[in-house]
């Protein structure tokens, strides 16, 4: 039989167990942040203390490459000779003395900091602690403070034969304590099958066993939600009505993606980014990584049928970005679910909006003029269809960049959109050939006030001609291009003009001259890029501009049966008035609108004042000042009592930049009658 | 010793074996025992390619397991059957990390067919142990030396550590890739071949002495669909020898 335990011997067998196998302890940690004078002298002060006993130790002291005469020094915090993991400040020093402090210290610390594992056992012990093999220098012994008290601990890596990890173990009994991958993404790569049927890598993270559309390999944050249909809830999402949440997200079961629709959508804005980064060393769409929220089946492919126009122009038969929208009132772009075979013509299927390159990318460069020149998009202004060009000129940049050049699917071309349909091209816009798809390729052509996509063609044929050069079917003038092989140069040059030199209220004009300018800062002046931009404005018919202007459209103009505001009914005729400055800004003084009657003869003219931004408020905000380059615009309803034809025009007073007077007028406009 | 010398090493040893085989003296022991060390002596190589998928696409790595010259253990014995031929057996334990040199196409992680190139060199187990059947003809030459030939089947064991993967560290945009190691798996077989070699024994005592003893093995492994080694070779061995 065996005989029992001495009961003095039990109680110290019970109390070796009771007995914390780590060594722990408590203190306190304190942010510091010290930017007022007084603040900053009691910590110096402190701070000073704390060098001379060795309790912070200089990490690093580098001088100011920004402000002159500055010097920032970093400190890790030590207990005992032992680092403290996370106890480190910065300092910021000029002549004078300490100007700044920030950072955390660790005070009241009670910790023996004597290890009982050796540096060789420390070292085992990091590698097992992460089933794999110790790695990098030997294990560093640390102060560790952990939510519930401070470690004293090695710190580690190891290869687990995937990934390099950092590893803390109790310095006492080798017990893992934190361990945390040294490779900064989670993400892993799925397969995919996109809208073509064609294979793509995914790049996505497991979550719960299964796997969701959130980009962990890229720096910035690429999420692609699936709204399933519910159009409520988008709109909400969109209006910062609801947030998203993780069950938005797009998810796959395994790792093999079959939803086409996620698949390109998530793929592309990838692509995307890879493209900013790539080309123009860009870090995402602000060039700060900013997140990027893709939206998917925002309705239901069956209820196409019985949904409203607006909502099918908007949800299926469209995509579209919103610079304020989403998550965080960031921007988000949405992609339509299309239309089955038979909806929108014969034989003709229009694929989700996310199967095409080259629309993605369109979208999501309207994410980054919205960060950058905020090309504004009212009505009336140039600066909506340069906003819509640079998109075009993008989009179609990405595929080129990413596809192989040719005219199917998953080809790069210049006909933007081709993608979005079979048969190809029902969406398309031509940036070789505008007319082929009905838009202008000379400035010409353009329709003041229309649709900015139609106008955009004007500036994306210029892009185009400077590249593959050619002749303007309108002008008849010849571009020398940079040729395809090159085709990055004119990429870079438009980029630099969007992204750094373009203000909100841009023209044509305006486009030309910041894109010479940028093919001097990038290939020097009186090169063969700064010719080829040249040229190729000079073919679309956009000049700089050296005097002030003024149009009125349509001219000549046809009556509509209504009336203007209070104005009884009859024949009314709307124009669109756009000045433009030149050289030189502008303070307009005073306008005079006047209308002729039919035999020609003066009916009527209103002279006006100050109130020249109550009315030419429609590409951009109201104001007296035309900034040089830049356009003022207006629309008018005008009406002849009595009359049922006969013109109009309007002249407009300014002083310019040097304070002369300058005088300038519409073309008289033909108002015809009715028919 | 190099592979070269240790073949004149066996070649001489043989020519002295034919040389006293004229004049046979008599062994009249009742068997014999031996034990020392083993040397691997020839140092050779087996490649392998495999492809593992990797970012959803295949990856090519190709690996090359250099067998270098690895240390050992032999023990044996037998007993004399008729005149002086004796059967015996010996067993041998060679183990030994290689050296495996990696070559491999790892594939981008987000676009198909742009792989990159990585190399590099991994520690990979290899541990042989092999049980030899021998029919020996012992030879007494003098009083005090001994030469023996012996031959046989083996059933040979390998235990090898297969490359099946790369590690890389890489960081964006991932148009490089930087050899990390390998993901590897030890994969165990057996196969029979055969042995052959000679011992020349000094006798110190009159039942004791020491002995080196030159030994060819030979046995084919596949180890995977993909690759197969050979396992043995010539092995020099020097140690205890006792008869009884």
């Amino acid at each position: 039989m065996r005989k029992p335990l001495p009961r003095a011997l039990l109680v110290c067998v019970l109390v070796a167990i009771a007995r914390p196998a780590m060594l722990l302890a408590q203190g306190k940690p304190v942010a510091l942040a010290a930017t007022r004078a007084d603040d900053v002298r009691v910590w110096d002060q402190q701070i000073d203390r704390m060098i001379r006993s060795r309790e912070l130790r200089v990490r690093e002291s580098v001088r100011d490459t920004m402000t002159p005469g500055r010097v920032h020094e970093r400190f890790d915090q030590y207990f005992g000779g032992v680092r403290i993991v996370g106890g480190d400040i910065t300092r910021q020093t000029d002549a004078t003395g300490t100007i700044s402090a920030f950072g955390m210290l660790h005070t009241d610390i009670d910790l023996g900091t004597t290890p009982r594992l050796s540096v060789g056992e420390a070292r085992e012990a990091v590698g097992a602690a992460a089933s794999g093999d110790p790695s990098g220098a030997d294990p560093e012994l640390v102060v560790l403070p952990l939510a519930d008290g401070y470690h004293l601990a090695y710190f580690g890596q190891a290869f687990d034969g995937v990934e390099i990890l950092n590893v803390f173990v109790d310095a006492s009994s080798g017990a893992l304590l934190r361990k945390y991958s040294d490779f900064l993404s989670d993400g892993l790569i799925a397969s995919g099958v996109g809208a073509y049927g064609d294979q793509k890598k995914v790049s996505v993270k497991p979550l719960g066993g299964a796997f969701v559309a959130d980009d962990g390999l890229r720096p910035a944050a690429i999420t692609t939600y699936d709204m399933k249909g519910n159009l409520a809830r988008l709109t909400s999402v969109l209006n910062r009505v609801t947030s998203v949440t993780p069950g938005d997200i797009a998810s796959n079961a395994s790792d093999t993606w079959t939803d086409s629709t996620v698949v390109d959508g998530h793929v592309y804005a990838g692509w995307y980014y890879d493209y900013l980064f790539r080309r123009f060393g860009r870090n995402g769409l602000d060039n700060s990584n900013l997140r990027m929220p893709v939206f998917t089946h925002p309705a239901r492919l069956e209820d196409i049928g019985t949904a409203p126009p607006n909502v099918v122009g908007t949800y299926y038969l469209n995509a579209f970005s919103c610079g304020t929208c989403g998550p965080d009132g960031r921007g988000a772009v949405v992609f339509g679910e299309g239309a089955p075979r038979g909806y929108v013509g014969a034989g003709i299927e229009v694929k989700p909006f996310s199967a095409a390159l080259d629309v993605v990318a369109h979208e999501l460069t309207h994410n980054v003029t919205a960060v950058t020149a905020r090309l504004n998009g009212f009505p009336y202004s140039e600066a909506g269809a340069l906003n819509e060009g640079f998109s075009d000129i993008f989009g179609t940049s990405t595929a080129f960049f990413h596809e192989p050049v040719g005219s199917g699917p998953l080809q790069a071309s210049y006909m933007q959109g081709r993608d979005l349909s079979v048969p190809a091209g029902v969406f398309g816009r031509s940036l070789s050939n505008p007319a082929s798809t009905r838009d202008p390729d000379h400035y010409s052509l353009r329709v003041i006030g229309g649709d900015p996509h139609y106008n955009s063609t004007i500036a994306s044929h210029a892009f185009y001609l400077a590249i593959e050069g050619g002749i303007n079917r309108t002008s008849g003038q010849t571009v020398q291009g940079v040729g395809a092989a090159n085709r990055e140069q004119i990429e870079r040059v438009f980029f630099r003009a969007l992204t750094t030199m373009l203000p909100s209220s841009s023209t044509f004009a305006l486009t030309r001259a910041t894109t010479i300018q940028a093919a001097r800062d990038l290939y020097g002046a009186g090169g063969a890029v700064e010719r080829a931009v040249t040229q190729a404005w000079d073919a679309v018919g956009v000049q700089p501009r050296e005097a002030p202007t003024a149009t009125m459209l349509p001219n000549p103009a046809k009556a509509r049966s209504g009336q203007c505001g209070a104005v009884p009914g009859g024949p009314v005729w709307d124009l669109s008035v756009t000045v433009s400055a030149g050289v030189s800004s502008l303070r307009i003084t005073g306008w005079d609108a006047d209308s002729f009657d039919h035999t020609g003869a003066l009916e009527r003219s209103v002279r006006t004042g100050i109130d020249f931004g109550q009315s030419f408020n429609q590409c951009g905000p109201g104001s007296d000042r035309v900034v040089a380059q830049t356009d003022a615009c207006a629309a008018f309803c005008v009406f002849l009592p009595g009359d049922r034809s006969g013109s109009a025009q309007i002249t407009f007073r300014a002083t310019d930049d040097a304070g002369r007077a300058v005088t300038f007028s519409t073309p008289r406009v033909t108002l015809v009658p009715p028919q | 010793m190099t592979r070269a010398s240790s073949l004149i090493f066996a070649i001489a040893l043989t020519a002295a074996a034919a040389r006293t085989s004229a004049q046979p003296a008599a062994w009249t022991d009742h068997g014999y025992v031996s034990a020392g060390a083993d040397v691997r002596v020839v140092a050779t190589n087996f490649g392998d390619v495999i492809h593992p998928i990797d970012f959803a696409e295949a990856a090519v790595v190709n690996t090359t397991y250099k067998m270098r010259i690895a240390p050992g253990i032999e023990i044996g014995g037998g007993a004399r059957v008729w005149r002086n031929l004796a059967i015996g057996a010996a067993a041998t334990w060679v183990s030994r990390p290689d050296a495996g040199s990696v070559d491999a196409q790892v594939p981008h992680p987000f676009v198909f067919g742009k792989p990159r190139a990585v190399s590099g060199d991994a520690s990979l187990g290899r541990h042989e142990t092999a049980v030899h059947v021998q029919a020996v003809w012992m030879m007494p030459l003098t009083a005090r030396w001994q030469l023996a030939v012996a031959g046989g089947p083996s059933w040979v064991s390998l235990r090898q550590d297969l490359v099946d993967d790369v590690t890389v560290t890489q960081t964006y945009p991932y148009d490089t890739a930087t050899y990390a190691g390998v993901h590897s798996q030890r994969v165990s077989k057996s196969r029979a071949g055969f042995n052959a070699g000679v011992d020349a024994t000094y006798l110190f005592r009159p039942r004791v002495g020491v002995g080196v003893s030159a030994a060819f093995s030979r046995a084919r492994i596949p180890l995977s669909p993909s690759a197969s080694t050979d396992v043995g070779g010539l092995h020099v061995n020097g140690g205890l020898r006792v008869r009884f």
